[in-house]
């Protein structure tokens, strides 16, 4: 169930309007059976707003004001009765009397009418550091161009690099990028970015909130041993818009509305520009040949339906392809050109149907997502890879609401059920692959060390329960377990996880949580081997959060993470499960808000190490970056949005090469390296600086942009690549200055 | 997707600090070569280095210790194998065991009656192992044959001494049979398509305009030749530049 508040207006409806969306509230006339109303009255931020004044619609008899929780109680309300609720300073918020107990109403402030605040029925619990953005601050990040991406870049705990990372490209504190998910509409996607421009596979206008939480998260997320990005698409408005964006990288369209009294949709299509622009960059001294230029679509879409007061169904989806083939000679019809070939096709579709119902005390979650994704990767005229897995993931969740059980109060039990089933088709032949820690070998291109045809079921079921209660006013507990199983390792894990909120003097307050947490043995190469365990970590978070006014939030966190079981080579070149690992670390993160005024500060601390094999010395972990400083402040008024971030961080650990052995059979040289991650690349720091100028001609609203990552040009070093023998090294620098110019017109 | 990101990125972002794999004005064996890689029982071959020099000419030099060492890893390397490579008068040979022994050590290796026994020879130049490479004895094998060297479309005979133009592509071409890898290779301008059996070579300005030109085939069973020719090219300065 969610009650979503927008524009000022609230529904304590069990299903509400869509965000941006204050569809009209039924005013159901108040001739219903009196009954005795209670619930509770919060600001954007979940906190209780004490004395406002919470009125019945045409009964000015029954009118009364919140206490210092938020709490209000009204008797003889008669059943549908519309339930207006006002505070100085915050707009107006409307609710219904459906039921004895009414779900929480948010009032907004004047300055968040922009804001869409959405709570879940009983929102999981969110752990120390986790932070949550709607689209319009996603867009005001300066430096981000706007991007999912890079905005990730820019939360406390998140590894900053100037090229994206693996596929799911977010590494969180300490872990690899594979340990984290990242979810739309609650389910995973395969790939967060696309294959050139560094760009998202969802468009920022796309989307309509980002959660992001580093570790501690609920029992109602799995299959990941660090963090959680949860992307939610946007819902359809009550007003139809049709919007065109274009830039140097990407051009897309978007269309959303309402469809009918109860429906919404929201549609959106991409395509990239820069493979238009590609060839014309390449020098011409290059041996290649771009036969597929790089290139990328990306779709979205939401339909949001309202069936009645107690069901709300909405159906979404993402997907995406992108390819490219090339040739590393300019002379593709020579005899043996093939083997300067590369080739990459990848694409998935998710889609997910959900169904939410809320009555009285109930509430219920229930979705069904598929996922058909395809990754194909040829090199040369030996290697590939061709995996096809599509899954289809049922998922049910029940949430009962007890204002008071055994002497706690506002008790609120989940339980909840998953099935993830995949069947992998898998034909690779491939040199062995590079793991985590392990120094990248000679490139042979005849290597087709790991060889593999078949098909694959990894069937993986999971459940979970949990409670939330207040202990006291001050203090509010939520505990649980969730139980996974990992068919194809055939493994039974149970995790039990807890989170303490302890309200302390206003405006402070203070978050412990701990829990048990794993990753599946899916990832690459992992499914090909039938013994592989989960990955699992032990995560203890303390974290306080300093609220001194609204829109003014400072939270510190630190947190020490324990990992087993963690996959490694073991000497004979198969996987097994003898590495550990710790990351211990500390974060900030200080936002602010008010009236023109957008500021963002985060600083995180990190030290990751990792022992691959019983009593081998504790090395770096490749992506720790002790140091991360992102400040951005951005100011908007009528016309203009100006903006600047500035960025400050590690250069991240490499494996330096000593030298190398000559194989005068395979042609090429086998490198010999100093201990594993004992060097470090250089500091590196940037200025961003972005311009907004929005303008009306005739009915279209437009707005450009200018978009300028790396102003001053500072050259820094990415990492290091060797020469073919090892006896050279060149720095693989990032590019001195990207800047992005985009116009986007809005209908 | 990282391989396309890192391939084009890093056309973009690096490049020019480090030397080709096809520059031969670098210092580093370029191939090892064994008269014969494949050896029938009490048969022997000389093993010889082609090794680069950074500002000098390449030469054909024999090891100065060849050991067949251990394989990391894997069982210990049989003392019979250990025994089949002696030097003589400043020059290192490898002689395939007698029947008998070949007989015992594909025994010992898990191989069939008339499989080929592999040995990996260990090569050092200097205090440390600097190479490794592959003789198999109980067969009958020889280094491919560099056939038809051509130079924009004229042969290029083994004394040949080519000149070349400026700011032009000069082409260059071999016959090789399937699963014969090649690399062309110069001290002389830029070589494209290094490791295809047509290349071309183009001399830019501020290239060397003398030095060398090379071509070594290998195949994947320890089979190694070579062919090097001294070459100059007009200066840059005073052409015309043309495609």
């Amino acid at each position: 169930m969610s009650l979503v508040a927008s524009s000022g207006i609230a529904s304590a409806q069990p299903e509400p309007p869509p965000p941006e969306t204050p569809a009209p509230v039924e005013h159901v006339a108040p001739t219903g059976k009196p009954i005795i109303i209670v619930g509770k009255v919060i600001d954007a931020f979940g906190k209780g707003v004490r004395g406002a004044k919470v009125a019945i619609e045409g009964l000015p008899d029954l009118v009364t004001k919140t206490d210092k929780f938020g709490a209000y109680r009204i008797d003889g309300v008669p059943t549908g009765a519309t339930i207006l609720v006002d505070r100085e300073g915050y707009q107006t918020a409307l609710g219904t009397a459906t039921s004895n107990q009414i779900d929480d109403i948010v009032l907004l402030s004047e300055n968040q009418y922009s804001e869409t605040i959405e709570l879940k029925g009983e929102a999981p619990a969110t752990s120390p550091g986790a932070e949550k953005l709607d689209r319009n601050e996603l867009q005001r990040i300066p430096g981000t161009g706007g991007d999912i991406v890079k905005t990730l870049t820019a939360m406390p705990g998140v590894v900053n690099l100037q090229i994206p990372l693996g596929y799911s490209g977010v590494v969180i504190r300490g872990s690899s990028p594979q340990d984290s998910k990242v979810l739309v509409d609650d389910f995973e996607i395969p790939v967060l970015f696309h294959n050139i421009g560094f760009r998202a596979v969802i468009p920022a206008e796309a989307i309509n909130s980002l959660d992001y939480i580093p570790g501690g998260f609920d029992v109602a997320y799995g299959r990941a041993s660090s963090g959680i990005v949860a992307l939610t698409t946007r819902p359809g408005g009550d007003k139809r818009t049709e919007q065109a964006e274009i830039s140097v990288i990407d051009g897309g369209l978007l269309a959303q509305g309402p469809a009918g009294k109860d429906t919404t949709y929201m549609f959106g299509v991409r395509r990239s520009t820069i493979d238009f622009v590609l060839p014309s960059i390449i020098p011409a001294s290059v041996d290649l040949s771009l036969t597929t230029v790089p290139s990328y679509y990306d779709g979205q879409f939401r339909i949001d339906h309202r069936l009645n007061d107690k069901w709300k169904l909405a159906l979404s989806g993402v997907g995406t392809v992108d390819t490219f083939e090339l040739y590393g000679t300019k002379d593709t019809s020579a005899s043996n050109a093939d083997t300067k070939r590369f080739y990459n096709r990848t694409r998935f579709l998710r889609v997910t149907a959900s169904a939410k119902y809320h009555e009285g005390p109930w509430t219920a979650n229930l979705a069904l997502s598929g996922l058909l994704p395809e990754f194909i990767f040829e090199a040369g005229a030996f290697q590939y890879i061709r995996i096809t897995n599509p899954s289809v993931t049922p998922r049910a969740e029940i949430i009962r609401s007890i204002p008071e059980a055994a002497g706690l109060k506002d008790v609120v039990w989940r339980v909840g059920g998953e099935a993830t089933v995949a069947r992998n088709t898998v034909e690779l032949a491939l040199p062995r692959e590079q793991r985590e820690g392990e120094p990248m070998g000679s490139y042979d291109p005849k290597d087709t060390t790991e060889r593999f045809t078949g098909k694959i079921w990894t069937p993986d079921f999971a459940a979970w329960t949990a409670a939330s209660a207040n202990l006291d006013p001050h203090i509010r507990l939520t505990t649980g377990v969730r139980a996974e199983y990992y068919g194809r390792p055939e493994q039974l894990l149970v995790q039990p996880r807890s989170e303490l909120q302890w309200k302390l003097t206003k405006p402070w307050s203070v978050r412990l949580s701990a829990g048990a947490f794993s990753r599946p043995p899916e990832f690459q190469s992992e499914n090909l081997q039938k013994g592989l365990k989960a990955e699992q970590s032990s995560q203890v978070i303390a974290g306080t959060q300093y609220e001194p006014r609204e829109g003014t939030r400072v939270q510190a966190s630190v947190y020490y993470t324990d990992r087993t079981k963690l996959i490694t080579h073991e000497l004979d070149g198969s996987l097994g499960n003898s590495g550990r690992g710790t990351t211990q670390g500390a974060e900030l993160l200080a936002t602010f808000r008010d009236g023109p005024w957008f500021g963002w500060l985060s600083y995180s601390y990190s030290h990751s190490t990792r022992v691959d094999h019983p009593g081998d010395d504790r090395r770096l972990f490749t992506f720790d970056q002790p140091h991360s400083l992102n400040a951005a402040v951005s100011w908007k008024k009528g016309k203009w949005q100006l903006g600047g971030r500035f960025q400050l961080y590690s250069g991240l650990p490499f494996t330096p090469a000593i030298g190398s052995v000559y194989d005068n059979t395979r042609n090429l040289y086998i490198p010999v390296y100093a201990e594993p991650n004992s060097g470090r690349a250089p500091i590196h720091h940037q200025l961003d600086l972005r311009v907004d100028r929005s303008w009306h001609w005739g009915a279209v609203e437009m707005t450009a942009f200018l978009d300028v990552q790396n102003v001053y040009m500072n050259k820094s070093v990415v990492t290091y690549i060797y020469s073919y023998d090892f006896t050279q090294r060149s720095a693989f620098t990032s590019i001195p200055i990207i800047p992005s110019i985009g116009l986007r017109g809005v209908l | 997707m990282i391989v396309a990101v890192l391939a084009i990125g890093g056309l973009v972002a690096c490049g020019g600090d480090v030397d080709e794999q096809w520059d031969l004005d670098h210092d580093r064996i370029i191939a090892v070569r064994a008269d014969k890689p494949g050896l029938m029982p009490g048969e022997t071959a000389e093993l010889t280095g082609l090794i680069g020099h950074k500002g000098a000419k390449t030469e054909e030099r024999s090891p100065l210790v060849v050991i067949v060492p251990d394989i990391p890893n894997a069982p210990p390397t049989p003392d019979a194998l250990k025994a089949t490579v002696h030097t003589d008068s400043g020059k290192w040979y490898v002689t395939a065991p007698d029947a008998a022994t070949l007989a015992m050590l594909r025994t010992q290796l898990g191989l069939g009656p008339t499989d080929p026994v592999p040995c990996t020879l260990g090569i050092s130049y200097g205090e440390t192992l600097n190479a490794i490479t592959l003789v198999r004895f109980g067969i009958d094998a020889a280094n491919p044959v560099i056939a038809s060297p051509m130079l924009d479309g004229m042969p290029l005979a083994a004394d040949a001494m080519p000149h070349v133009g400026a700011l032009v592509d000069v082409r260059l071409a071999v016959t090789i049979p399937d699963k014969i890898e090649l690399n062309w290779l110069t001290s002389v301008g830029h070589m494209h398509d290094f490791d295809l059996a047509m290349a071309y070579l183009r001399v830019e300005k501020d290239d060397p305009i003398a030095g060398e030109l090379a071509v070594v085939l290998r195949d994947r069973l320890g089979g190694v030749t070579w062919e090097v020719w001294p070459i100059t090219a007009d200066d840059p300065a005073t052409v015309t530049p043309t495609k």
